[in-house]
Parts: structure tokens; sequence; C-alpha cells
């Protein structure tokens, strides 16, 4: 668990950062700071490791007072992705992965056997990769060896300042599911700075939106959608927050509040409990279907699904918060 | 092949036959005759010319790659200018004048010769360390930080390597210089090629001053390639542009 408690930042004796900012993050969790530029989110997550001083406030992992700690040996128990990847242009890619792990002193073999398991868990072949320089690979592939150096001494934490921010849409898709999948292995606790809204929805269980320095709101994504606290944080998550709500609700959360209509025998487009109501849109305009038919896991029928109801559910969900 | 190309291609070749050509010209006049007459006396001055272009060489990178190192200490930023305007000097200065200079100090000979030519050799290297560090961008920089590099293990395993490549053209740069400039280590009784140059002028002689200044030249391109096959080796290829 990330702890922050009355954390600020003051600049020059009078411009605040970061001002008076307390909230957790619970162990495995993914907190996305988010907020406009100059909001203080970066100076934030970089007190984390104290490559910025605190002015006043403690920042406490796993119960430990960062401030008490020698900080070179934080940061190496400390992941760090930047936006720019930040790899050394003179290390070939196995030398990037494994500068902390050399740094501690880690035997050849263990240090080869990580870097092996960590290529293999982004996709990119090992043998291949190994002897070949940063500015040979593409943007996305840089990427990916930013994240596994990151994450090669197996730090509990990890600080990640909008690490797909360089990447092009397609690319920043394929590699934020990647990277989901990647987390639901490993579990670590991830501060991550952003400034889209869309990818903190889709990357976060927590959410801290700032101001000026000042934090608005911490809240899981979907309270954040449904129940904005005040006027910023309504404009910064758009008008079309109860669309943006949609990929976060799956089918089985509308089945607890809602009886489906019976399968009358039609052959109808199936999808499973657990897809999320945008994706189950999508195939009922793809389809072009009025009704889907929701299965279990095994594949049984539970009942038929329509527009209307997935529309109803929706504006309930938001009305009761 | 494009028409680029093809002109530098053209443009060089006709440069070495030139060249060459000057050469076979020089010989048949019987311009080299020292070299095969006074052997013993080309090998001595030889000798001498790699000591002065050995010893100030090594000196001046001894002295300016650590200034330039500490001059890009965040600490220490606002000292450059004081160090990068020295060495200016060290090298604005016409060398036959530092020499004169260094000559009321340290009498006439080697040392004063090894002197000048180290004040000579300076600048080059420190302009392109100070420029190389410079150049690491600020993001690896922020990187090696975050990940737990110590400010002394940044230098060694990310700031120098990168910096590897000016830093090493600095030195080439300076060396080959210096081949040139330690002919005039005979003004202060230095010894070396200028010798040979020297007497060439005073005597009219042909003779003497190609066989003194066709190996300076020779010298100098020959230290130019073996820095660069040191260069290659020295420097990952992800640098070398």
């Amino acid at each position: 668990m990330i702890e922050f408690s009355n954390v600020t930042k003051v600049y020059d004796g009078d411009v605040k950062a970061v001002d008076d900012v307390s909230f957790s993050v619970p162990e495995g969790n993914i907190a996305v700071f988010l907020g406009p530029s100059g909001c203080g989110k970066t100076t934030l997550l970089r007190m984390v490791n104290r490559l910025v001083p605190l002015t006043s406030g403690t920042i406490s992992i796993n119960g430990e007072d960062t401030g008490s700690l020698n900080e070179i040996q934080l940061r190496r128990k400390i992941g760090y992705v930047i936006q720019s990847n930040g790899l050394f242009p003179n290390m070939t890619i196995e030398q990037n992965v494994m500068v902390v792990p050399n740094l501690l002193g880690w035997d050849k073999k263990k240090q080869r056997d990580r870097f092996n398991y960590l290529m293999d868990l982004v996709g990119l072949a090992p043998d291949e990769y190994r002897k070949r320089y940063p500015n040979e690979l593409s943007g996305g592939q840089q990427q990916r060896v930013g994240i596994i150096r990151a994450m090669a001494a197996d730090p509990p934490v990890m600080l990640m300042d909008e690490p797909f921010g360089a990447l092009d849409p397609i690319i920043r898709n394929r590699i934020q599911n990647e990277f989901l999948q990647i987390q639901k292995e490993v579990q670590k606790t991830i501060l991550f700075v952003s400034h889209d809204i869309d990818e903190a929805i889709k990357m976060g269980d927590q959410i801290a939106i700032f101001k000026s320095g000042s934090l608005m709101q911490y809240d899981t994504p979907t309270e954040i959608l449904a129940n904005p606290k005040n006027d910023f944080v309504n404009e910064f998550v758009g008008a079309d927050r109860a669309i943006k709500s949609l990929s976060l609700y799956k089918i089985s959360d509308l089945l607890e509040e809602k009886q489906l209509k019976p399968v009358n025998g039609e052959a109808v487009t199936k999808v499973t409990a657990d897809t999320n109501l945008r994706e189950t849109i999508a195939v009922l305009f793809t389809e072009k279907e009025n009704e889907v038919m929701v299965t279990n896991d095994a594949g049984e029928p539970q009942g038929l699904l329509s527009l209307d109801e997935i529309q109803e559910y929706l504006q309930q969900s938001i009305e009761s918060k | 092949m494009n028409k680029n190309k093809v002109i530098a291609l053209g443009f060089k070749g006709v440069f070495w036959i030139l060249v060459l050509y000057f050469l076979f010209w020089a010989y048949t006049n019987g311009y080299f005759d020292i070299l095969f007459n006074q052997t013993d006396e080309f090998t001595r001055l030889l000798r001498q010319h790699l000591m002065l272009v050995g010893l100030s060489s090594a000196l001046a990178i001894l002295i300016a790659v650590p200034i330039g190192i500490f001059v890009t200490r965040p600490a220490f930023r606002k000292t450059e200018w004081f160090f990068l305007n020295t060495a200016n000097l060290g090298q604005t200065i016409p060398t036959i004048a530092i020499l004169a200079i260094v000559m009321s100090y340290l009498g006439i000979g080697y040392q004063p010769a090894v002197f000048a030519l180290t004040a000579f050799s300076i600048l080059p290297i420190l302009r392109n360390t100070v420029a190389g560090i410079n150049s690491v961008e600020s993001e690896v920089l922020d990187s090696a930080k975050g990940m737990g590099l110590t400010p002394w293990q940044t230098l060694i395993k990310v700031e120098l390597p990168n910096a590897g490549m000016p830093i090493m053209a600095g030195i080439r740069t300076a060396i080959v210089m210096n081949v040139g400039t330690a002919a005039l280590a005979y003004l202060v009784g230095g010894g070396g090629l200028g010798d040979f140059i020297f007497t060439g002028i005073m005597l009219r002689s042909n003779e003497y001053l190609m066989s003194g200044a066709v190996p300076v030249t020779v010298l100098a391109i020959l230290l130019d390639q073996i820095l660069r096959v040191v260069e290659r080796v020295a420097v990952p290829r992800s640098l070398r542009a």
C-alpha cells in the first residue's frame, strides 16, 4: 500500500505544485493520476521515488516512510517508466533491461533467465533482440523494453509517467491491453500518470483527479463517471461520461439488477455474461440485431438482452449515485 | 549509385592521382634523398616528433577530459565559461607566441615544446567533451536517476559512453593538429621533424623541406586512421552516425 499524507510541494517559496494531498493506493492496484498539464500529477509521482523532495507531508510504502530510507536503495525498489522510455542508447537491449539487477549484483544466470522471461512476457523474442540497440527498435518495441526494464528486479511498486503517451493510437491500445494482461499476473502497485480520461478509465482501479496541485476526487472509475464530485471533475470527464462508463459495466453487473427475457428459441448472436456493455452494444449494431443471447461460461443460454435494457440500466446506475 | 556519389568518387580519384603524381615527381627529383642518405638522423627526429605528440596529447587528454566532466556536473556548471575561455586562449594565441613565452620560463628543449603543444591541444578535447556530455538527453539522465544509479554510476555507465563519439572526435582532431604543430618545436630546440623543415627553409633546400614535411603529413593521416579504428572499437555501433 502506498499512502500519501498531507503531501505538499512548494517551489520558490510561493508556487504550490502539490497542495496538501492525502489518499492511499491499495496493494496490487493501478492508481491513475489524471489532470491537465501543470496540475502537479507528475510532480507528485516523482516525489514517490524522491526525484522531487517533499516540502512537507509523508509518503509511505507498506508502512515505511520513504523519507527515512536511503534514496538510492529506495529507487532500486521502485520501477520507473517515462514517456520517452529513457533507454540508454549506448547499451544493448539486454544490458538496458538488466541495469538494476546488475546494480543489485545478480549473477549472470539469474539475469539471463529474468531477461528471457520478461521479453517473452511482452512478446519480444529474447535472442533476436538481446544484442540489439534501442535505436534499432520501433517506438512500440522500445516502450515495451522500457516497461520490462522497470520490472526487471521485480519491484513491488512501479511509477509510470505517461508511458504510452508517445505512441500512435493503435499501438497504444495494444500495449495498454498487453500491460493489463501482465498486471493480472504480476499484481504490482502502480502509480500511472495520464492526461487522457479514456486511458485512465481503462487502466485505473482508482483515479485521482488533480487541479492546480489539489486533489479534486479520488475514486474508482465507475464512481467518478457516475458521480463527479464537482464542476471541474464533471467537465474533465466530459459530457459523454455515460458512454465512457459503458466499458466499465459487464452484463453480469446488469444481471444483478435485472431479469432477462427468456430465450424463445430463435437463433440470435451469443455473448458471454462477462462481456462489457460497450462491446455488447457494438455486437448489437454490427449484427443488426435487436437482442443478443447472453450465455454463461459453459455456453448455456441465460436470456435475451436488448439495447433498451442497457440504456435503462445505465441511466439507473448514474442517477442512483 | 546516385549522381553526388559519382562526383564525390571522381574528386577523390583525381585527388589521389595528384598526390601520387606529386610523390612520384618529388621522388624522381631526388627530394627524398635525405631520407635514404641520413636514415639514422631521420629516425631520431621521427622518434622525437612522436614523443612530443604522444606526451603532449596524453597530457591534454588527462587534463581536458576531467575538466570537461567537472564543468558539466550540475554543481559546477557556472565554471564552464571560465575553463572554456581559458582553453580558447590556449588555442587563439599563436603557437609561436606561446613557445616564446614558455621559453622564457622553462628554457629551451623538450619541456617547453611539450607544454606549448599541450596548451594548444586542450581546447578541441575539452570543447567536445563538454558538448558530448551536454548532448546526452535529459530523459536518459532522468531514468538513470530514477532507477537508482548514483551520480558516479550515471557518469561512468551513461554519460561518458554516450558522449564517446564526440570525445573521440575531439581527441582525433587534437592529435592530428598536434602532429603538424609539433614541427614548430624546432624553434625552442625541441627537435622533431621540424628540424628538417626549418633547415630546408633556411638553406632553400627542397630536399630537406620535403623530407620533413611529407613524413609529417603521412604521420598525421596515419594517426587519424588508427584513431578511427580505436573509435570503432571503443564506441558502440548505435552511437556511430
